[in-house]
């Protein structure tokens, strides 16, 4: 007897074929972990706590400063402000914390102005105050008492050095280049912000605004301290200050002026400045009690007064500003009686408003000058977009400061400093004094505590610690994000009502993203509900028939076929979709919709009429019907399809005024036909289940003629309290959800069919034999035995189309118009999550919060299909064990 | 020198071989302009190497083509290009991963910021071509014009541009007859691209599109919807019109309607024009190297613009061009 041994080739090729499944495998799971890994990873950052980190102490400071900022290097100007004669300003080297230079404002002889090095006293010159890029000075006549004030505009000048410029500056540099680049030699600063790039010489350069004339003021220079008049600077944009002084008349003068704004075609430049008088702004009203200024997108200058009320000015052609509103109009913000600061928000539109008493809003300034009429007679509230609690810590009015870059406001009330977030109220930044200054290891008052201003590109901001000036870094790198703005009913700028809206990229900067998922996941379930509506029942039904009553040989042609629809691309489909079917299914929903409605009804008729003339034969499988049936069947439904789509035309002419459109817009025809439409199947199947034996067969007939007739009439009745087009179908647009549905439809067919007829033919023969054994029919065998055997397994089946249809993209792109509509109108279009990612990722920007955004889309349709599937597989294992028992 | 006297020397300076060729694109333009021309190019010795170019999509076909012909003269240049939109311009020059940025918009603040933080100096932006957007609507549709107002009223939500009241159907149009019941269906580019942006800031006054406009996933994908849809209206290209779609003129500042024209887009007059842009990466100190100085010198020639008006788009007059040529230094003289 020979010994029964494996080849030992075996053996090693059992080996290898167990390492390399094991591997893949393993790889599989690996690559699907990382992918995981990496949609959590870069979800997470829009999760990160906002905050003011990264503190240090600048340096000391004394008196008042203004802050002038210059956006690229990590350099602020910042001069003294009230120091009569002297206009100082220093050129300092924030992360390296020592001053570069100090320069002195003068005027040459040509009476222009410059930086100098030298510190002499110019008693001509005030430097009143400054921000942005801007600063204001007052300058005194030589002849006579009139006074001159000065927009100026501060810049840092480049100028960059050859290579052999550099080298041979190179070999003279006392000091090398630091960490961020900045070098000093003979009092010059130069530059090179990285490797890659060249030196640069720096030179804070002046330029020339405009100016304002005081003809009569010579009280001025001679006070000791110029803080008793009151000015004000703003700048309002890149292109765009405005400032304000008070006479000694009471009376307020202010000039605005406009950059030069360039005509990008034909290179003409234009400039403008323009000299307001504020005297009037109201006369009656002191200037102590205005408690915030601005002025806003649309041109007006709002005044924010402390008893709530608002005074609206607008500027005219020729540079006058007039009062909009009637001396005896109130304007206000509703719920805010009193308010003790306002600022304006970045984005020119909105201003964040302190009540004072624990209460903080935003209004849409820009939203509301359009909506009010020119010259308001009437009193009014303005609702603000939202209202939220801040702290109220001391009597003390808080301090508000708007970031210069991003729609953030800080606020300071007592010890506590808060960090809004103006699109939803959210407070994101949440710190208090003592956090602070333990950063910077100091401890101590907390009354001198006072926020000073941002820099030029928002992420750092300047707080004065009694004599020292502090600089934190902020941390908000995505301030836009938040449970609120992803699922929350949002009041956006410019709109009439808060709104679950889309709308995530512009070409212009300040544009506020909108960034709601609800609507693109109301899409998703909209595209997939309509498609499964369309989908399932063709699905599950072809699966049936071709499970019990279709025979071996048809069968075995038709499933591959139906099967073979699976892999037509859906880009293809999507295609099909927007340009064939899409302008046809327009020219005919009327008959399209009518199909989907009758077809049943006609297919059941059709059904049991044929079956009267042709035999049905037994075989072991069960009872299969006839080729002839199907035939027959088929030719038939043909038939009634062509019949409804001329009855579709026949209804369009009669009951939609012959054009469906209009008729769906409300203007032509009566909504009665619309409910009789709708109604019809409901009355039908219900005058079919009056169980009336005498007359049964005969109404059954009279069915199909009755039922159309009474839900019209039901229409009648009911039209006119809800017409149903107001709410349900008031547009139609070519793309739509119908076309969706039907394309999609293809997509998912074979899937639900294929995986349903498997499920079905999985039930043994055994249990069908018996059941016809005992004398059911073929139906009842099917409805009462296979069906719910099968039951799981058709469920998974649709549970897999419903994942396939809830990330399908490429149909929904192209056949969709991408409109982020909430309706559940099958007439309009929809924006999926899906459609939204393929369409935008492309063009976020890498790291940013749109790009993150997307990529949490995805992980919500990752979660949406994952629980599908899992569901979908659960029940198909039971099946699986079920089905192993019997 | 007054504006307007500044303005008159620009048109006169203006280009008969533009004025030609734009005379075959799309108007009629009276030979006002006199003399002036684009350089024939000519080839040099020792250009190779190989450029990437990143950035607008509508620039896309533009940048093959001049790729293309630079190509012809020196056959062992190779240009790659890839065209994903307007924004991943700026990102791929700041990393040096591409030496060209074509955009459809000017950089923004923030971008360039980026680019300053790190080469110190600010990417030179080059005007290559006009691009004129056009306001189009099915050829059977009677309406001849619009205001910026109503344009404003039938695509945003917000009307930011000053309309009381959205605009819904034809009739709020004063269309007549079977139009005025019929609501208008419109139709835009899709969110990603630099067109999308474009007419946001410029027609919506930087508002917000109504939640009904079909976003078309190319420029001639909308120009196709409006013309198989009667009753559309939609934004696209010039260069994109077909038969089956007609371009309303727009109204200006003062009402006066202005139709989407080579000559009014010149003049600055039509309202919705802008420049196609190249970024380069361009030291103030250091001349171009050999192959982007060939470059540009080509698409600023009369070859390269001839390219522009295969594209549909709008050649630039030749004192533009010049100027472009001034501004990288590259003039053939020095």
């Amino acid at each position: 007897m020979t010994e029964l041994k494996t080849k030992k080739s075996a053996l090693v090729l059992d080996k290898l074929a167990t390492i390399g499944v094991t591997t893949v495998g393993l790889g599989v799971i690996v690559a699907v972990l990382g992918m995981m890994i990496f949609l959590a990873a870069t979800v997470l950052p829009l999760s990160y706590q906002e905050k003011l980190q990264n503190g240090f102490v600048v340096g000391e400071t004394s008196g008042n400063y203004s802050f002038l900022k210059e956006s690229t290097a990590p350099v602020i100007l910042r001069f003294k402000e009230e120091l009569l004669g002297k206009c100082e300003i220093e050129y300092q080297d924030l992360a390296q914390r020592k001053n570069l230079e100090h320069f002195y404002l003068t005027k040459s002889s040509d009476g222009k102005f410059l930086l100098s090095l030298d510190n002499k006293n110019n008693l001509d010159l005030i430097c009143l105050g400054g921000g942005g890029s801007s600063l204001l000075v007052l300058e005194k006549s030589n002849t006579d008492s009139s006074l001159r004030a000065h927009l100026l505009r501060l810049e840092i000048e480049r100028e960059f050095l050859t290579e052999e410029e550099t080298s041979s500056l190179s070999a003279g540099l006392t000091v090398s280049l630091d960490d961020n680049g900045f070098a000093l030699l003979d009092n010059k600063v130069y530059s090179k912000p990285s490797l890659v790039a060249p030196v640069a010489k720096l030179e804070p350069k002046i330029t020339y605004q405009a100016s304002l004339e005081f003809p009569n003021e010579p009280e001025f220079f001679r006070k000791d301290s110029i803080s008793t008049y009151k000015h004000k600077l703003f700048t309002i944009s890149d292109t765009e200050s405005l400032f304000w002084i008070e006479e000694h008349t009471g009376n307020v003068r202010a000039a605005f002026h406009l950059n030069k704004t360039k005509n990008q075609i034909t290179g003409v430049e234009s400039s403008v400045q323009r000299t307001l008088n504020l005297g009037e702004f109201p006369a009656s009203i002191p200037t102590s009690t205005v408690v915030g200024f601005g002025r806003i997108e649309g041109g007006e200058i709002w005044q924010f007064l402390q008893d709530g009320r608002i005074v609206r000015g607008a500027i005219n052609e020729s540079g006058n500003l007039t009062i909009l509103e009637h001396p005896r109009t109130v304007l206000r913000v509703k719920g805010f009686a009193k308010i003790s600061r306002v600022v304006p928000v970045y984005g020119g539109t909105v201003f964040f408003i302190d009540g004072g008493q624990g209460k903080c809003a935003a209004i849409d300034a820009g939203y509301y000058s359009r909506k009010l009429p020119l010259t308001a007679n009437e009193s009014r509230e303005m609702s603000p977009l939202w209202i939220e609690n801040c702290a109220n810590l001391t009597n003390e009015a808080a301090t508000l400061l708007p970031s210069p870059k991003a729609r953030l406001v800080l606020r300071k009330s007592g010890n506590k400093i808060e960090g809004f977030e103006t699109t939803t109220g959210r407070i994101a930044i949440d710190t208090d004094v003592n956090e602070l200054q333990s950063q910077v290891g100091r401890s101590g008052v907390v009354g001198n505590f006072t926020l000073s201003d941002f820099s030029a590109t928002g992420n750092h901001v300047f707080i004065r610690n009694g004599n020292e000036l502090l600089q934190y870094e902020v941390f908000a790198p995505h301030l836009e994000a938040s449970a609120k703005a992803y699922f929350g009913k949002v009041h956006y700028e410019g709109y009439d009502e808060p709104s679950y809206s889309w709308q995530s990229t512009s070409g212009s900067e300040d544009f506020q993203p909108k960034m709601s998922f609800i609507p693109l996941i109301w899409g998703t379930f909209k595209a997939t509900i309509f498609a499964m509506l369309f989908a399932a029942p063709l699905g599950i039904f072809a699966a049936l028939y071709s499970s019990e009553f279709l025979d071996r040989q048809s069968r075995n042609y038709i499933k591959p076929m139906i099967e073979l629809m699976a892999s037509l691309p859906s880009v293809v489909l999507g295609f099909m979709a927007a340009i064939v079917i899409a302008p046809w299914v327009e020219e005919n929903v009327v008959s399209v919709v009518l199909v989907g409605i009758c077809m049943p009804f006609f297919l059941y008729l059709l059904g049991t009429w044929f079956s009267k003339y042709s035999a049905t034969h037994v075989s072991l499988r069960g009872l299969y019907a006839s080729r002839r049936l199907l035939l027959g069947m088929l030719t038939g439904a043909v038939v009634v399809i062509l019949f409804l789509i001329k009855c579709g035309e026949l209804i369009e002419r009669t009951a939609f005024g012959g054009d469906l459109k209009a008729f769906l817009a409300g203007g032509k025809g009566s909504g009665a036909a619309l409910w009789g439409i709708l109604l019809t199947p409901f009355v039908m199947s219900i005058l079919w289940s009056i169980p009336l034996k005498k007359f049964k067969k005969r109404f059954k007939t009279m069915a199909f003629v009755m039922a159309p007739l009474v839900s019209l009439g039901i229409g009648f009745l009911i039209s006119n309290t809800s017409d149903l087009r107001e709410n349900l179908v008031s547009t139609y647009a070519q793309r739509n959800t119908l076309v969706i549905s039907i394309a999609m439809g293809f997509a998912i067919i074979p899937i639900i069919y294929s995986i349903a007829e498997d499920a079905l033919t999985a039930v043994p023969a055994s249990l069908r034999a018996a059941s016809l054994a005992c004398g059911a029919s073929v139906w009842q065998t099917t409805a009462r035995v296979v069906l719910p055997t099968a039951a799981s397994g058709i469920f998974s089946a649709l549970m897999v189309g419903l994942g396939r249809a809830i990330g399908e993209t490429m149909i929904v792109v192209m056949a969709t118009g991408n409109t982020a509509v909430m309706t559940i109108n099958p007439f309009e279009g929809l924006r999926s999550l899906a459609a939204n990612i393929a369409v935008e990722l492309p063009e976020a920007a890498r790291g940013g919060t749109h790009y993150r955004t997307l990529f949490l889309s995805a992980l919500i349709l990752f979660t949406f299909t994952f629980i599908l599937n899992s569901i979908a597989e659960f029940l198909r294992s039971r099946y699986r064990t079920r089905n192993k028992a019997l | 020198m007054t504006i307007q006297e500044s303005v008159r020397s620009r048109f006169r300076s203006a280009a008969v071989f533009t004025g030609f060729i734009s005379c075959l694109a799309i108007c009629n333009v009276e030979s006002a302009f006199s003399q002036g021309t684009l350089p024939v190019y000519k080839p040099v010795s020792g250009v190779s190497g190989s450029l990437k170019a990143i950035g607008s999509d509508s620039m896309n076909n533009e940048m093959a083509l001049w790729s293309e012909g630079l190509r012809r003269f020196y056959p062992a240049v190779k240009i790659e290009v890839e065209g994903k939109g307007s924004a991943t311009a700026p990102p791929a020059l700041t990393e040096g991963t591409a030496q060209l940025g074509p955009m459809s918009r000017p950089m923004k603040a923030e971008e360039i910021e980026k680019f300053k933080q790190k080469y110190g100096y600010e990417p030179v932006a080059v005007r290559t071509s006009l691009d004129v957007l056009a306001v189009f609507v099915h050829k059977d549709n009677p309406l001849q014009g619009l205001s910026m107002q109503e344009l404003d009223a039938i695509f945003s939500k917000t009307r930011k541009a000053g309309g009381s009241k959205s605009i819904e159907t034809w009739g709020d149009l004063g269309l007549k007859g079977d139009w005025a019941s019929k609501p208008i269906q419109v139709y835009g580019r899709n969110s990603a691209s630099g067109t999308y942006g474009y007419f946001k800031e410029h027609a919506l006054a930087k508002g917000d599109f109504k939640d009904s406009v079909k976003e078309q996933p190319g420029s001639a994908a909308v120009i196709q919807a409006v013309s198989n849809d009667k009753f559309a209206i939609g934004y696209s290209g010039i260069g994109y019109i077909t038969p089956g779609v007609k371009a309303v003129s727009l109204g200006d500042k003062a009402g006066k309607p202005i139709a989407a024209t080579t000559e009014n887009a010149y003049t600055g007059q039509y309202p919705l024009s802008r420049f196609l842009l190249i970024y380069v990466n361009k030291s103030p100190k250091t001349a171009l190297d050999p192959l982007r100085r060939e470059f540009f010198r080509y698409i600023l020639s009369a070859q390269g613009q001839e390219s522009v008006l295969k594209e549909g788009y709008i050649p630039l007059r030749p004192d533009m061009a010049k100027e472009e040529i001034e501004k990288l230094q590259i003039s053939t003289k020095g």
